[in-house]
């Protein structure tokens, strides 16, 4: 008899077949008055006037929300397709800083934050198996 | 403890005359073996005159002397009818001719709000009072409660600024707008109603029949300044563009004051009492006048920007959890007018009302 293969559901890896952006929403909160939200909102380095609309373009699959939040300091919070969401609190950080948290948030998974105690994952079976004191060569002393 | 060894002891701790309180001096007399205990002058008098030193005011002593009584001059109350209300009543301590109980306010009741009306009134205000300053009126007397607040006015056209040395610089479009601005500034007290109850009918039609000749008898002492004629409010003037009379020093507190009075008088607004003491120049005055105009918001200049962004949708209020569940279709913001009407309470069953969504009658919600 042939040899059956045996049947097997293939792993859905996310970017091996296509890419799900994990994240869907990006909301942005700042308020008029205070001033630890001078790097979202004030005059020349405008974060929201003038690197919000180049960031929008670059990423048309993420909604953003621009809201102010009187009396708080500004904060964005990215909202995932797990339902969670990540909030950031950008408070006296200038223009190009509150960027680069707006990219932190839009690179992450909705999964929350853990210490990676082994630097590989991987989903396949171990090539060698699991370690076993029954099995391999007999220690001889 | 013996009377001489308590004065001996007295004697040896009292300090020296000069430095001798009154109040040692009543412990040292209070007892009766003292040795001023003799003399014919009272505690008082010596007090007196050890305080005062001879010239004490008041009576010498008050405690037992009676006042003079005053003769009361008997009044006849044939006639006396209790006044139940202080209609009719004279009134004391006003000027003759405020004597009425119907006054009106020294400020108008309605605020002036327009910026360019308050500018033109703030303008008129320092020009009237540095004419006054300059001719040297009194200004504590000045704008009284009848000085005349005619929209039409003579100050339009006058120029202030502040040379370098510091002096004012007031310039007239005319020779004759100073002396008619001075007499523009003369009380008008009108007539009393009073004087026109007592006329009786025949004078009455006396009057009506040759008005024109009681009103020349009246007007000819009265000597008129040359008038000026009035600048109509056409065009915004000079001043509105060009505030040189913001910067003018307020030399001191009588002028500041008389100032104040008549911008009071011309906007009724009041300017509280820290910023007119701060004040330095009539700039200082300004914002307790024109309010500054609220801050932009962001919302109102991102409007543009982002509006051709399809995926960035921008909010003018702040977001809360209902606006979100809204969003999701979890939630419906529910008018409260919507939720029942109201139809009145039966005594047995209770409340009664209806949902307009069900229709229900006698929906007890308890």
């Amino acid at each position: 008899m042939p040899v059956k293969v045996l049947p097997a559901v293939s792993k859905a890896q996310n970017g091996v077949g296509a890419f799900v952006l994990q994240c869907k929403r990006l909301e942005f909160n700042y308020c008029d008055a205070a001033g630890s939200s001078r790097g979202m909102k004030c005059s020349d380095r405008l974060f929201l006037k003038h690197c919000l609309p180049q960031f929008a373009k670059q990423n048309p699959a993420i909604e953003m929300h621009v809201a102010p939040r009187p009396s708080k300091h500004p904060i964005i919070r990215g909202v995932y397709i797990n339902g969670r969401e990540k909030v950031i609190c950008v408070r006296n950080l200038e223009h190009n800083q509150v960027l680069k948290k707006a990219e932190l948030l839009r690179n992450s998974s909705g999964l929350q934050l853990r210490k990676l105690r082994n630097p590989v994952q991987s989903i396949n079976d171990s090539v060698r198996g699991i370690f076993s004191p029954f099995h391999g060569p007999k220690h001889a002393l | 403890m013996r009377p001489l060894t308590r004065l001996l002891l007295r004697r040896s701790i009292r300090p020296t005359p000069l430095r001798v309180s009154p109040v040692q001096i009543a412990c040292f007399h209070a007892t009766p073996t003292s040795r001023y205990a003799s003399e014919k002058s009272g505690l008082t008098q010596r007090l007196r005159q050890k305080i005062w030193g001879g010239n004490a005011p008041g009576p010498e002593d008050p405690y037992t002397t009676a006042e003079e009584t005053k003769q009361v001059e008997e009044v006849d109350m044939a006639g006396y009818v209790a006044a139940e209300d202080g209609r009719g009543l004279p009134i004391i301590g006003l000027p003759e001719k405020l004597g009425e109980w119907a006054l009106d306010t020294y400020s108008p009741s309605e605020k002036v709000v327009d910026t360019e009306a308050l500018h033109r009134a703030l303008h008129r205000a320092v020009v009237e009072t540095v004419v006054l300053q300059v001719n040297g009126r009194e200004l504590d007397s000045s704008f009284g409660y009848y000085t005349p607040k005619d929209a039409e006015t003579l100050t339009d056209n006058v120029e202030l600024s502040v040379q370098e040395d510091g002096s004012v610089q007031i310039a007239f479009p005319q020779p004759e707008a100073e002396e008619a601005i001075l007499s523009s500034l003369q009380e008008v007290i009108p007539e009393t109603p009073a004087e026109d109850e007592t006329v009786t009918t025949e004078e009455v039609a006396a009057s009506d029949i040759a008005p024109t000749d009681a009103a020349t008898a009246e007007a000819e002492p009265v000597e008129t300044a040359p008038e000026a004629t009035p600048v109509s409010l056409g065009p915004p003037p000079a001043y509105l563009e060009n505030p040189t009379h913001l910067s003018i020093p307020l030399p001191s507190s009588s002028f500041t004051f008389a100032l104040y009075k008549r911008i009071l008088q011309l906007t009724g607004h009041q300017i509280p009492d820290g910023v007119l003491t701060r004040a330095r120049t009539v700039g200082d005055l300004v914002p307790s006048l024109i309010a500054p105009p609220k801050p932009k918001k962001l919302s109102e200049e991102l409007e543009p920007l982002l509006a051709d962004l399809p995926n960035v949708r921008l909010f003018e209020k702040k977001r809360v959890g209902l606006d979100k569940e809204t969003e999701l279709g979890r939630a419906r913001k529910v008018d409260p007018k919507e939720t029942y009407r109201y139809k009145g309470i039966d005594p047995d069953t209770g409340f009664i009302g209806e949902r307009p969504y069900s229709g229900k009658v006698n929906d007890n919600f308890y």
